[in-house]
């Protein structure tokens, strides 16, 4: 009667045993799947805020040529750009001479101009009294400013 | 005992189940909706400056401001800005651009206000001197005159153009403006515009009406005095609009060459 008994207590330890370890099982993947769709949701939600930043940075991007010269010798041209927008700009600036071609600025060493400050872009060219000057201010951000000069 | 073991064993089959629906509840609830909620607001704030921005687009497109340059007097170096505001919104100019140089400003002029910005004291350039305005909102806005010229080698400025610059505040309404001096019986320009409006349209509303009245240059730089009626139809007659007729004395230079008057024709 003893015997049976205890033999009849061991033979329940194999659910048991079979529960436990299932359960560990289950508990080990659903971390390690809790864990790793953590991690990629914060990657995900990290790198989107990331690109809707950018854009919105794009397309809050502000900046006007306020005003062009150039002194008696005609080559240096003087272009005032203006951000009047809430975000740093960095720019480039083009300009096409009717009689001589297109000049920019140095496009290794763009311009960076601070939210709500101008700065003066200068551009050597070579230009004739008369000569129009198609002027584009070209951003990193991929915007444009344009503005037409003739030369006095 | 047969029962009680098979109680037992059915207690215990779901426990994986209910690990698993529990480890997935909480990668929703921890992972996936922070995730969703993140990605919301970003694109809450990405929506709510592109409405910023065009709203700033169109306050900048709505500035309207009017511009003329005087100097002190007819050789001196320093030189006055008067702004009018014609628009709806206030303006700030940042910038006074003459010729090449710039001077910087902080001078906000309400919306239909006028504010004398100087003295500056500048380099005249033989011929025309040209000024701008930049405003905050990055418009630039050149003078509403002609441009200022100096003889170089006389060290004068030459007289630009004088006028009287009517602003009528109204809704809607339909007005005659008269602008004649002392010496002359009315109307004795009767180029001070009429202008007639259809007052039983509501497209007026809020509709300022604006004239300039140029008048002659004065020699000496002696004061002229005019008088500005602007009257409004009321019923089949015409009725000065209050605080009207307005003296308008100009002197230039060393006032400015063109006098802004503004009455409120809302009132009559």
């Amino acid at each position: 009667m003893k015997q049976g008994s205890s033999l009849r207590n061991r033979r329940g330890m194999s659910p048991v045993i079979a529960t436990i370890i299932l359960s560990a099982a289950v508990i080990t993947i659903g971390g390690a799947v809790w864990s790793y769709a953590q991690g990629a949701s914060t990657v995900i939600a990290t790198g989107y805020v990331n690109d809707t930043l950018t854009i919105m940075r794009e397309v809050t991007e502000r900046f006007t040529v306020e005003h062009v010269s150039n002194d008696t010798a005609r080559t240096p041209l003087y272009v005032w750009v203006y951000n009047y927008g809430d975000v740093d700009i960095t720019i480039d600036v083009y300009a096409n001479v009717t009689s001589s071609g297109m000049y920019s600025t140095d496009t290794n060493n763009p311009l960076k101009i601070e939210a709500g400050g101008f700065a003066k872009a200068t551009i050597t060219i070579s230009a004739v009294s008369g000569d129009k000057v198609a002027i584009k201010v070209h951003s990193r951000r991929q915007n444009n400013a344009y503005y037409t000069y003739y030369i006095p | 005992m047969r029962t009680t073991r098979t109680t037992y064993l059915r207690r215990r089959r779901g426990v994986s189940t209910i690990l698993g629906t529990l480890i997935f509840i909480g990668i929703l609830f921890t992972a996936v909706i922070p995730m969703f909620l993140v990605m919301k607001q970003a694109d809450n704030i990405y929506t709510q400056n592109v409405h910023e921005m065009e709203i700033s687009d169109q306050d900048r497109a709505r500035e309207d401001i009017k511009s003329y340059v005087y100097p002190l007097n007819a050789t001196s170096n320093d030189i006055y800005v008067k702004v009018a505001n014609t628009g709806v919104l206030p303006v700030e100019i940042v910038r006074v651009w003459i010729n090449d140089i710039n001077y910087s400003q902080t001078t906000l002029v309400a919306s239909q206000d006028t504010q004398v910005i100087g003295p500056i004291t500048i380099t005249p350039q033989n011929g025309s001197n040209i000024v701008t305005l930049t405003t905050k909102r990055g418009n630039c806005f050149g003078p509403t005159t002609e441009t200022l010229y100096y003889d170089f080698n006389d060290g004068y400025w030459f007289t630009p153009s004088l006028g009287i610059h009517i602003i009528v505040i109204n809704v809607q309404g339909k007005y005659k403006i008269w602008v004649h001096n002392s010496t002359c019986p009315l109307p004795w320009n009767v180029n001070g515009q009429i202008l007639a409006y259809d007052t039983d349209t509501n497209a007026l509303d809020h509709g300022e009406i604006e004239c300039t009245q140029l008048i002659d240059a004065l020699p000496n730089g002696l004061p002229h005095d005019y008088t500005v009626v602007v009257q409004k139809k009321v019923g089949n007659d015409y009725k000065n609009v209050r605080g009207t007729p307005v003296p308008v004395v100009v002197v230039w230079p060393g006032g400015s060459p063109v006098i802004s008057v503004i009455v409120d024709g809302r009132g009559t």
